[in-house]
């Protein structure tokens, strides 16, 4: 008949065997599902390891070819930089350049000026200059005697200025006063003649 | 359990001795004796059969496997943990740097900043790029949009409106061109896709990168004397206000150069220079607010013809009509006033004093035409003559 320890260690073998068949499977499991998780994870970061290293290599590539092109039209860039610069000197000058803006006027006054047609310039007065936050205003009266024809001359400077490739003065007309005048010049031609007072603004940086 | 049981032991060589002895009959009479047997061996020992009470039962095979099993799971579930602590977090970086391994999260996050210096690099080429052509742009587009007032304009003469238009028709190819090149570098992905953002930052990430980059340059040249390093900053910075300037970008990718008519083109034109922050932008927020005062002139003598269809100054004295004496306009309040006088062979001074008025409302440039006080003088023989005193105003540009 068997003894008691006998049983008990019969008893106790297999429950070792129940829980180790039990740790086993928990563990398999376990063992499986992290595996399976880690493993997925890892083939998804290999898998960006991967194509982002095929996207460095052809960001390098895209990159020189693309600095490559720069480099052909840089000079060309900074050719139309120095030109924008220059001829910006003299539309939007970066001081207010009351005396080459005064030429301009006798220039232009010089220009129009002929015994057929009046444009005199009689007076200029340059006033205060007005700050803004982008740009200053230096604001200047003029009174100006001219033929209606040469008026619209005047009123078409004024307001084609500031163009780069015109290179005037980028100016506009605050406010205008015009008076009418018939006059008939030597041969008998009727000429309106326009007196007109003239707040101009003129702009510089 | 048969072994539980104590079976009775005897010594084998007695147990010889006994089975000859009842083998044969004849052999038993050969060797009988009546000697008393004397016996070869000594008693055979007693076996205590109470010791194996101790004893285990023999280990099963399957709680061995099972056992084998375990620490073999276990060790494998322990290399699984520590390959994938190793491969994909930095928790043993202190040693796989050692050994010249890197970590997949390491590799990748070593990528990424990569991806994201490279890219930064490439946009801040395209956009070094992109503002050289929109300067470039601006540039032809200035001709072009002062080329096209000339031609539209009433003080402009024939000589001067034939010059513009040949150079209109040599600027357009220029600014096509250009054109054609911003849109293509706008068309360009100016992002990446990065695992570690989301993609809804990645535009934000790449836009700050760039950003600091050109301010990075720019700082670097600040305080140069140098003309071309003054230039470059100032191109550094203008372009720090071009990268988040989206409507640009809208405007060039929903145009269709080729379908724009001179018109659009100006309007293009105007409309890329007030929004791009350039040397141009400025002087193009002036020209917007400019007002052409030869058109306002153009249209107070459209409206006189109007009413006054032989309206002209030097047959004011023989046919009458209206005549002016002066004008004034102010840009600030946008106010004109309009001084003269009509001259009617007849009575109807105010009547055509009011259709003028009238005429003046309905132009697209002016409202509010009015005049209050009518007075005239004259007589039917030499005609009336009434002064005219019309204030109006500018309405604002839509």
């Amino acid at each position: 008949m068997p003894n008691l320890s006998y049983l008990i260690a019969s008893k106790r073998e297999s429950t070792q065997i129940k829980s180790y068949a039990i740790l086993c499977g928990v563990l398999l499991i376990a063992f499986g599902l992290f595996t399976y998780t880690k493993w997925k994870e890892y083939s998804d970061l290999n898998t960006i390891a991967e194509k982002n290293k095929a996207y460095i290599a052809a960001l390098q590539e895209q990159g020189a070819s693309e600095t490559a092109a720069f480099d052909t039209k840089k000079e060309s860039i900074n050719t139309l930089k120095t030109e924008i610069e220059s001829n910006l000197t003299e539309v939007f000058p970066p001081a207010d350049a009351y005396t080459e803006l005064t030429m301009k006027f006798d220039e232009f006054e010089e220009n129009l000026s002929s015994r057929d047609s009046v444009f005199e310039i009689s007076n200029i007065e340059y006033q205060n200059v007005v700050t803004q936050s982008n740009y200053s205003v230096l604001p200047v009266r003029m009174s100006i005697k001219g033929s209606k024809e040469n008026f619209e001359k005047f009123l078409h400077y004024v307001e084609t200025s500031g163009s780069l490739a015109g290179k005037i003065r980028l100016m506009d007309v605050s406010s205008i006063r015009l008076n009418f005048e018939n006059t008939s010049d030597l041969s008998g031609k009727k000429e309106e003649i326009i007196n007109f007072s003239v707040q101009i603004n003129a702009y510089f940086q | 359990m048969e072994n539980s049981v104590t079976p009775k032991l005897v010594n084998p060589l007695d147990v010889s001795n006994e089975k000859k002895d009842s083998s044969s009959d004849i052999l038993k009479n050969l060797t009988s004796s009546d000697a008393p047997q004397e016996k070869l061996l000594e008693e055979a020992p007693t076996i205590d059969f109470s010791l194996l009470k101790d004893v285990i039962p023999r280990q099963s095979l399957l709680l061995t496997v099972l056992k084998y099993g375990f620490t073999a799971l276990a060790v494998a579930f322990l290399v699984s943990i520590v390959f994938f602590v190793v491969t994909l977090t930095d928790a043993f970086s202190f040693v796989s740097s050692r050994l010249g391994y890197t970590s997949l999260t390491s590799q990748i996050a070593t990528d990424n900043t990569d991806i994201i210096a490279l890219k930064t690099d490439l946009n801040f080429t395209r956009y070094l790029l992109l503002k050289g052509y929109l300067d470039e742009f601006g540039y032809y587009g200035d001709s072009f949009a002062q080329n096209y007032e000339i031609l539209n304009t009433n003080t402009a003469s024939a000589t001067e409106k034939t010059a513009a238009s040949e150079k209109i028709d040599s600027i357009k190819p220029e600014l096509k061109k250009n054109f054609v090149a911003i849109k293509d570098i706008y068309s360009k992905e100016f992002v990446s896709a990065i695992s570690t953002v989301d993609n809804a930052d990645t535009k934000a990430l790449f836009q700050q990168k760039l950003v600091d980059k050109f301010n990075a340059k720019a700082v670097a040249l600040k305080d140069s004397t140098d003309p071309q390093a003054k230039r470059d900053y100032k191109n550094y910075m203008q372009i720090v206000a071009l990268i988040p300037n989206t409507e640009i970008k809208s405007l060039v990718q929903s145009t269709d150069f080729d379908s724009l008519k001179d018109e659009d083109l100006y309007q293009l034109v105007n409309k890329i220079n007030s929004i791009v922050v350039n040397d141009l932008n400025v002087i193009q927020q002036i020209k917007d607010k400019r007002i052409k005062w030869s058109d306002v002139i153009n249209e107070i003598n459209l409206a006189t013809i109007g009413v006054d269809s032989y309206y002209d100054p030097d047959f004011y004295n023989d046919a009458g009509g209206i005549r002016y004496t002066s004008y004034d306009f102010d840009s600030e309040s946008k106010k004109i006033s309009i001084n003269g006088e009509t001259k009617i062979f007849g009575t109807t001074n105010f009547t055509t004093i009011t259709k003028l008025i009238e005429e003046l409302n309905k132009s697209a440039l002016f409202e509010n035409a009015e005049m209050r006080s009518f007075s005239k003088s004259g007589s039917l023989d030499d005609g009336y003559t009434a002064s005219l005193r019309i204030s109006l105003n500018l309405k604002d540009k839509k």
